[in-house]
């Protein structure tokens, strides 16, 4: 696509594309360059290190269509990403990653990752890292530490190059730009509600988890310039609020819809597809494998699959507050058990603080749009009285 | 006509035997609410008494009294997909800060935490002890168990090292939440040698199991397994011995657990532990009997402490280093093939196994991973039928009587014919050299 003149729906029709088939990306890379790429499943893998060696990182994520094939393997009440992720696996959709890389970001993804290839022929190897979850802990820091280093190591016999600390260091930055850029992008629509929806804001953040980084960041300047003459319009007069949720998936354009088409706006969220990929930047200043590990237990949004003292209600909260969010939204997908707890502690403080919340429960393979726009129309017309 | 149940007489002492326990602990001042392998051998000797959670919960199902917790949680904000010892905890931690005393008998009134310790081996410990001490506002200490993905023994010796390392932070931070000054070591002295006995005895327990019949059934050793959880001590011990004593004069007499065995069991997976008693009594109807499981005892079989420390993982110069090793077998969930070999080989090999129940259940979702792949896989190693049993741990809306009985009846069925299938070919091959 050319661009440098696009309009802004050629754009982010373009994001769209890039969000929903990363395999055609992946493959145009792999032909250019002659790369391997690795495909990923958990949220705190150190994408940087893939990066530096040469290497495509794609996130895997879940996809839309209905889960079939898995459904012989994987029970009903397993999380919808782990069985769209199997599925996916056995359709031969995940053949352009040459191997994948798992994440202990939960326990079930940990069985999976060991288990897939006893039924799936088409997986080629599983690598793990463990990262424990004790994010505070001076021992799990180390640990952590370690594990990254073995990683290192790995990575560099699987691309067959060395992971230099100057080839780190500039692939740190390139992903700092990008996080920077979609920073960016949240301030503004923090600044002028409704200038993108929700659903294209959505795009633009899956389609930085898939495609080659540089060139997402200049899919990413575009769209902000090509911004700059919206900011001029009427912004939104629905009711602003953040959603949260959706932590190893994407959030289902049809929730983003519906709580934009029954009253509401959203104005920032806590989304794994969303605020949670980018807002933890990495530290320039310091040795770059540091950098890595420090972005690690130092994230900004608390994860229900790691350990931290504080009450993620209360981070929610300040999200709300920043935003000038009138409420929150919470998207808990079924079967997310560390989710449940956290949902748990975070709805009674959202009751202490007196901040209107609903919790909305999304399966992978069901869509109660009518049940969910009544529930969001009472949800909105509450918060006006 | 259908067996009879013979059951272990030792097991009917383990309620006694835990009441007197619970009562011993009442004159600590500092109580910790553990849930998973929470370090608690490092407890008393810090001056803590330990509040073993799941216990507590399963404890609360076995009395049939689970599902009003249950319901009381959910309709406060508990998800019905939590793990249900976690949502029998809360349900009633919630009932109790409501001062609901209507709804609860005196037996599961709780203590309130001073501190929680819990260790990380499923997606529930780590979160329910987060939720806990927000509630209580105490402080939490989480101990993490390393997933073992690659068994090689340096990497493994690497990974006792870091879990060695929590466990002295742990015994600091249970120092400074009792006040105490010193360490009892003394204390978890004898606490490792009471362990090491019951492993002795729990070993034996279970080898006797092999022969054939049974002298006792698996659900008399699983349903066993509290006092080696929570008190880990000289008492628990001698529990112990005399359940193996029952069974070895068993042996010699030849009393078996049900009066006709024809079909041994394994089970796999943890039990619904409300429904222990109908199980006994369903496979007894039918002449079934369970043999071999890997809960409960599992932690005792090809541990990777065993190799670390031959030949039984215990290092009683070293405590929190044989603590540390055992730890390693702590993340249940370790990889495929080594479940494969510790959970399945060695038990169908050495039970002469007939048939196996694998549980799955419903809000146990590590536990239940897999399991149609490891049934598949017993079906093809060994030609025996296995089946997958939805069901649950200590939550009673997920399990239907009648659907269980249909299905381990048409498992026995399975045995039958694949039975009178072998004896057809065997003597059709006696009639090719019968001349």
């Amino acid at each position: 696509m050319d661009v440098k003149n696009c309009t802004l729906q050629e754009l982010l029709k373009e994001f769209a594309y890039r969000a929903h088939e990363p395999a055609d990306a992946a493959n145009a890379w792999k032909a250019k360059t002659g790369g391997k790429v690795i495909g990923i499943a958990g949220l705190d893998v150190p994408e940087p290190l893939i990066h530096a060696a040469g290497m495509l990182p794609v996130v895997l994520l879940d996809r839309d269509e209905a889960v079939t094939l898995a459904n012989a393997h994987v029970e009903m009440h397993q999380c919808g990403y782990i069985r769209s992720l199997v599925d996916q696996a056995m359709k031969g959709e995940l053949q352009y990653c040459d191997e994948l890389l798992f994440h202990d970001c939960c326990h079930i993804v940990r069985m999976l990752g060991d288990a897939m290839h006893t039924f799936c022929d088409k997986i080629k190897k599983v690598q793990f890292i463990y990262l424990p979850p004790l994010l505070e802990y001076e021992t799990a820091q180390k640990y952590a530490m370690k594990e990254m280093r073995k990683l290192r190591k790995r990575l560099e016999a699987i691309a067959g190059n060395p992971i230099t600390d100057e080839a780190l260091a500039a692939s740190i930055k390139v992903y700092n730009t990008q996080k920077k850029l979609l920073i960016e992008l949240y301030d503004i629509r923090r600044a002028y509600p409704g200038i993108l929806k929700a659903v294209d804001v959505s795009n633009v953040v899956a389609a930085g988890m898939c495609m080659p980084k540089e060139d997402h960041i200049e899919l990413l300047k575009r769209l902000i310039e090509l911004l700059e003459p919206e900011k001029a319009k009427p912004v939104s007069t629905a009711i602003p609020v953040v959603v949260h949720g959706s932590l190893c998936e994407r959030c289902d354009d049809y929730v983003l819809n519906d709580i934009e088409a029954t009253g509401g706006v959203i104005v920032d969220d806590d989304l794994y597809v969303g605020s949670r990929y980018f807002n933890t930047l990495y530290d320039e200043t310091i040795a770059p494998m540091d950098a890595i590990h420090k972005a690690y237990i130092k994230r900004v949004s608390p994860c229900p699959t790691r350990y931290e003292e504080r009450n993620p209600g209360d981070y929610l909260a300040d999200m709300v507050k920043n935003a000038n969010a009138k409420g929150i939204i919470m998207v808990v997908v079924k079967f997310c058990e560390a989710h449940d707890y956290f949902y748990f502690t975070a709805h009674r403080r959202f009751q202490d603080l007196k901040i209107p919340e609903m919790l909305v429960e999304t399966e992978h393979d069901s869509a109660p749009e009518g049940q969910l726009k009544t529930r969001l129309q009472g949800f909105f017309e509450s918060m006006e009285v | 006509m259908a067996s009879t149940v013979n059951r272990i007489k030792t097991t009917t002492k383990i309620s006694p035997m835990l009441d007197e326990y619970y009562a011993s602990m009442a004159h600590f001042d500092c109580v910790a609410w553990c849930m998973g392998p929470s370090g608690y051998e490092l407890m008393n000797g810090a001056g803590v008494s330990c509040f073993q959670a799941e216990s507590s919960s399963a404890r609360i199902a076995g009395g049939q009294a689970a599902t009003p917790f249950i319901e009381y949680g959910q309709a406060r904000g508990v998800s019905p997909d939590m793990c249900s010892y976690a949502k029998i905890n809360l349900g009633l931690v919630l009932a109790e800060l409501d001062e609901r005393w209507d709804m609860i008998d005196e037996r599961y009134r709780l203590n309130p935490p001073d501190l929680v310790v819990a260790g990380n081996i499923c997606p529930s410990m780590m979160q329910w002890a987060h939720v806990l001490g927000q509630i209580y506002h105490v402080p939490v200490f989480i101990l993490d168990y390393p997933f073992c993905y690659d068994s090689d023994l340096d990497v493994l010796r690497d990974n006792a090292k870091y879990i060695r390392e929590q466990l002295e932070n742990l015994k600091e931070f249970l120092l400074k939440c009792s006040g105490q000054k010193e360490f009892r070591g003394e204390t978890l002295m004898n606490q490792m040698a009471a362990c090491r006995e019951m492993d002795f005895y729990q070993q034996n327990i279970g080898e006797m199991l092999r022969t054939v019949p049974a002298p006792a059934s698996f659900i008399d050793n699983a349903f066993s397994m509290t006092p080696a959880i929570s008190m880990k001590n000289e008492k628990a011990a001698n529990f112990y011995k005399e359940f193996m004593e029952e069974m070895i004069e068993r042996v010699k007499t030849g009393t078996s657990s049900i009066s006709n065995e024809r079909y041994r069991i394994m089970w796999r997976g943890n039990f619904p532990w409300f429904k222990i008693g109908f199980l006994s009594r369903l496979l007894a109807k039918y002449d079934a009997l369970l043999v071999s499981g890997c809960y409960g005892t599992h932690i005792h079989q090809d541990s990777p402490a065993n190799r670390l420390i031959p030949p039984d993982g215990f290092d009683l110069k070293d405590p929190i280093w044989g603590m540390a090793c055992f730890g390693l077998g702590g993340g249940y969930v370790s990889n495929y093939e080594d479940k494969w070999k510790s959970e399945f080989v060695s038990q169908i090999e050495n039970f002469s196994i007939d048939a196996v129940i694998i549980q799955a259940p419903h809000t146990c979702r590590p536990w239940t991973l897999t399991s149609r792949e490891l049934c598949q896989r017993v079906e093809d190693t060994y030609g025996i039928p296995c089946i997958v049993l939805e069901a649950d741990h200590t939550d009673p809306a997920y399990f239907n009587d009648a659907q269980v009985e249909t299905r381990i009846k048409a498992l026995l069925e399975t045995v039958d014919a694949r039975r009178e299938e072998k004896a057809r070919k065997a003597a059709a091959e006696t009639d090719e050299f019968d001349f």
